[in-house]
């Protein structure tokens, strides 16, 4: 039933028909929540998290994500190298990690800031775009922990372990996702 | 559902600018390395290095060439209330995904974002309307972008296409008819002697009349010496001569509100231009489905009228006819009505909300001519009407209810195409059918 003073919105007069697709809301909650997780991530390399920190971090996310602004988006990338920068050295896993959040967060970001609310996203467009940030990936995190060890940081048997699997997972991302143009 | 011409397009080179997302997220990478280098933090330049290294893979792939958009015919044959179409996309080599905008009406339908492979791409997408005649299926633009989403073409031409829309028809019972019916064959009985009709009398053999038109028994029962012989006569068949008047200056619907022409009635809801193509194709149906002979007016326009005919092809010429009748310039003012074929029976469609078509009407059963007005003022919504709204279309109201009293005072029959049409029809039908062969009243 709709209401005289809130008339509901006509349906769409034209539907494209497409291949497995989702709402374009959900892009931008997943770029939301990509923003959020790397925030959080960053502060816990220095210090606690509490619920106010994540009340703000969650609040900064969805400022950041739900309406996508490229300066937003590079605010809150500063604001986690700066955490990391003042809260010390972090640990290679969380280190890692954020490698990969801060890269996730671009390309979540520049492919939000294309999609409106009710549009339309076809699963193969995410598939390779999450394909190609894959790709760098192997890269930037092998080059990473070299960096790393490099600096003088050691590796514990845990965070071999961890290394590996954040390197593997990228590769075979890298492999089994479909290059654009495929 | 015809189609007209498309355009579409690309000619002049399209630039490909950088997204600012991924511009952002280099010049921070570079502010952390930076940092790294100028407080020996390698983790922070570790974090840095992904974000230059991006833009700088993804710019670098950014594909060169001019997206193109072009809009072609589905091979779905379309289905009423619905036009099909496709969406041809092509890119340059490297496109990762394509931003595609349909708009109808000036207004933005629907958007999506589109894989693209091998450089072409067909997206298939539904009108859902409920229009009929000549329209637009959609304007359709496109925006390309790069791996990533870290580049983007500027938004190639639109392109469109435009499609005639046939009025659809739905089934109707029993039909008026005309006071008087023509020739000696079709689906009516007439007043005249004849063959194929039922029993009119019966006569005493005379000269002309068929020897297996005898009557024995009535023969032997009235003349047993065999004096006289005596025959039975039948009603001759014969033909309606229907004319559809169709009233195009108004093509209204039903908010009051797009009646000035500031907004367009939605999809969804038919006009009164849009009933009266439905109705007039409707009865064009079924009349010729009984052999009638049924021709074409239109009140809009000084046009030579679509003289009476039969059989399918006159319905497609109807249909056609009806199709590409719309509200053309300022409406023509009318001496006296036009003339039609004698004893024709005249069916007006139109939404009798100013004194031209009431007056015509008026003047064809003054002359004769046995007139049907249907009624195709959509059923107005008035919710979002203001007072001053609400008060202006009372008055229209009130003149139109007059209107519609004169008429019938003018023994002019009304009929509103609303809810269950065939049978307001099937009434005037059974009125005229007192007596066999009368035809109409």
């Amino acid at each position: 039933m709709s209401l005289p003073w809130f008339p509901t919105p006509p349906a769409p007069e034209a539907e494209p028909v497409l291949d497995r697709a989702v709402p374009g809301a959900l892009v931008r909650a997943g770029a939301a929540v990509l923003v959020t997780t790397m925030l959080l991530v960053a502060w816990s390399a220095a210090w606690p998290v509490g619920p106010v920190t994540v009340l703000v971090m969650v609040l900064a996310g969805v400022l950041t994500g739900l309406l996508p602004s490229p300066a937003r988006v590079g605010v809150a990338l500063l604001a986690a190298g700066v955490l990391v920068l003042v809260g010390g050295p972090a640990s290679v896993v969380r280190t890692l990690t954020l490698v990969l959040l801060v890269h996730l967060v671009v390309w979540a970001s520049a492919t939000a800031g294309r999609v409106t609310w009710r549009m339309r996203v076809e699963l193969g467009v995410l598939r390779d775009g999450l394909a190609d940030v894959a790709r760098v990936q192997v890269g930037a995190q092998t080059l990473a922990v070299v960096a790393l060890v490099v600096g003088g940081r050691d590796l514990a048997a845990g965070d071999v372990v961890r290394v590996v699997a954040i390197l593997a997972a990228a590769a075979v991302a890298a492999v089994v996702l479909p290059r654009s143009g495929d | 559902m015809t189609t007209g011409p498309s355009s579409s397009a690309v000619d002049a080179p399209v630039a490909w600018s950088r997204a600012r997302t991924t511009a952002w997220g280099a010049v921070v990478g570079c502010v952390l390395l930076v940092a790294a280098a100028w407080t020996g933090r390698p983790d922070v330049g570790a974090i840095g290095a992904p974000l230059v290294v991006w833009a700088a893979w993804t710019w670098a792939r950014r594909p060169a060439g001019d997206p193109a958009v072009h809009l072609v015919d589905d091979d779905v044959a379309p289905q009423p209330g619905q036009l099909r179409a496709r969406v041809r996309v092509e890119a340059p080599a490297g496109t990762a995904a394509v931003v595609l905008g349909l708009r109808r009406n000036n207004r933005t339908q629907a958007r999506a974002l589109v894989r693209v492979t091998g450089q072409v791409r067909e997206v298939p997408f539904v009108v859902h309307t409920v229009r009929t005649g000549p329209q637009s299926v959609a304007d359709v633009d496109a925006t390309a972008l790069g791996p990533g989403a870290s580049s983007v073409s500027e938004t190639a031409d639109p392109a469109d296409r435009s499609a005639l829309v046939l009025p659809s028809v739905r089934p109707l019972g029993a039909l008026p008819l005309p006071a008087r019916l023509r020739g000696l064959s079709g689906g009516h009985e007439s007043r005249r002697p004849g063959e194929g009709g039922g029993l009119r009398d019966v006569h005493p053999y005379a000269p002309g009349d068929r020897l297996r038109r005898i009557d024995w028994r009535v023969t032997a029962r009235r003349s047993p010496q065999l004096r006289e012989l005596y025959v039975r006569r039948e009603h001759a068949l014969a033909e309606a001569v229907v004319m559809l008047v169709v009233d195009s200056r108004d093509d209204v619907g039903p908010d009051p509100r797009t009646w000035r022409g500031l907004m367009r009635p939605r999809a969804q809801d038919p006009t009164s231009l849009d009933l009266a193509r439905t109705a007039a194709a409707s009865l064009a149906q079924a009349y010729l489905a009984a052999g009638d002979r049924v021709g074409l007016d239109d009140l809009g326009v000084l046009r030579r009228p679509l003289p009476p005919g039969g059989g399918r092809r006159q319905l497609d010429r109807i249909r056609n006819a009806l199709a590409v009748t719309r509200p053309e310039g300022d409406p023509v003012r009318r001496t006296r009505a036009p003339q039609l074929p004698s004893g024709a029976l005249v069916l007006v469609f139109s939404t009798f909300l100013d004194d031209a078509a009431a007056s015509a009407a008026a003047q064809w059963r003054a002359a004769g001519h046995r007139v049907v007005a249907v009624d195709v003022l959509p059923t107005l919504r008035e919710q979002l009407l203001d007072d001053r709204e609400h008060l202006a279309l009372r008055f229209v109201r009130l003149a139109r209810e007059d209107r519609l009293a004169a008429l019938e005072d003018a023994d002019v029959e009304l009929v509103t195409w609303h809810g269950d049409p065939q049978v307001a029809f099937a009434g005037l039908a059974r009125r005229a059918q007192r007596r066999a062969g009368a035809g109409a009243r």
